[in-house]
């Protein structure tokens, strides 16, 4: 099974819909995939088809086990766990981590985790196979924090594949354009693939669906294919 | 109608990879990465956070805090 965890470097940077569209082609690729909504804001079950007033998640129960109930399929098949409506989870995300190393042992198996933006990567029990992907927007805000955040990984004491993925970039945008130009050259662990902003992302999201569902032909779709693939490649280059 | 705006674009040759390889330094890279360091600086130069975080980051590599080969 392949863990890829999702944080956005601050809040508002797109993660929970990076998670969902990468779930959803990766699904159209054949693997399996599971989604786990660490993130009380519970809202990756929005992207896939879940009822806003649904409120349970696994939040809302003392054990894995118990809350292995709330598990949902959405129409492409991918199986997630929403965070549900207990902020004060009555157990930690480290045990529903844990617990999900249960659900699925085959190779083609894909755990991606929304986790939220407040979190420190350390407090997750992360090994040498496990991907961690930071979103980022270009932006000046997010390059001062991708600063602080390599200060803080030069002196992490855990190993795993740590990212930072460009996403909702607007090549028309000078700063933009410019400042991708800079992280390119400039900012070790940067992805080498960006998430172009793309209407679409919103309005799939407005459908409560997904880019592949909505427009396959989109920027955006292309976009979580290619990321599919480099995640793909990336999993594949540590099993080598 | 025949007379359409073609973008010319400059195709390197395999001798001229070559001579990349021999001026930058060996022929054991996969790859080559043309950064363009000028515009790299006037984009630093020109946003006063940016500039504030570069100062910072050069002050600290000269300290020796932190070691950029460790990532």
């Amino acid at each position: 099974m392949k863990r890829v965890f999702v944080k956005g470097i601050k809040g508002g940077t797109g993660t929970t819909s990076v998670v969902a569209n990468l779930a959803c082609v990766l699904k159209k690729s054949k693997e399996q995939v599971y989604v786990i909504d660490l993130d009380p804001k519970s809202d990756v079950g929005l992207h896939l088809g879940l009822a806003w007033a649904h409120e349970y998640g696994w939040s809302n129960y003392p054990t894995f086990n118990e809350a292995s109930c709330q598990f949902h399929q959405d129409s492409d098949g991918v199986i997630f766990l929403p965070f549900g409506s207990n902020s004060q989870a009555q157990f930690s995300s480290s045990r529903i981590i844990e617990g999900c190393k249960q659900i699925d042992n085959s190779d083609n198996a894909w755990l991606l985790f929304d986790c939220p933006a407040h979190i420190d990567v350390t407090q997750y029990s992360l090994n040498e196979d496990d991907i961690f992907l930071e979103v980022v927007n270009c932006d000046a805000i997010c390059h001062s924090l991708i600063y602080k955040r390599l200060q803080t990984l030069s002196q992490a004491a855990g190993q795993w594949q740590h990212y930072f993925l460009a996403n909702r970039y607007n090549s028309a945008s000078e700063l933009e354009f410019d400042l991708l130009q800079l992280w390119q050259s400039e900012i070790p662990l940067l992805a080498s693939l960006y998430i172009n902003k793309d209407e679409v992302i919103k309005e799939a999201t407005a459908f409560r669906n997904v880019a592949i569902n909505c427009a396959p032909y989109s920027v955006a779709n292309d976009d979580f294919e290619t990321l599919a693939g480099w995640l793909v490649s990336r999993v594949n280059q540590d099993e080598s | 109608m025949t007379n359409f705006a073609v973008k010319k674009s400059s195709i390197l040759t395999d001798y001229d990879i070559d001579n990349l390889y021999r001026k930058f330094g060996g022929a054991n890279q996969s790859y080559i990465e043309i950064v363009n360091v000028m515009k790299n600086k006037s984009t630093i130069d020109k946003y006063p956070l940016l500039k504030d975080i570069s100062l910072s980051i050069t002050d600290t590599v000269k300290e020796h805090k932190i070691n950029k080969s460790t990532y």
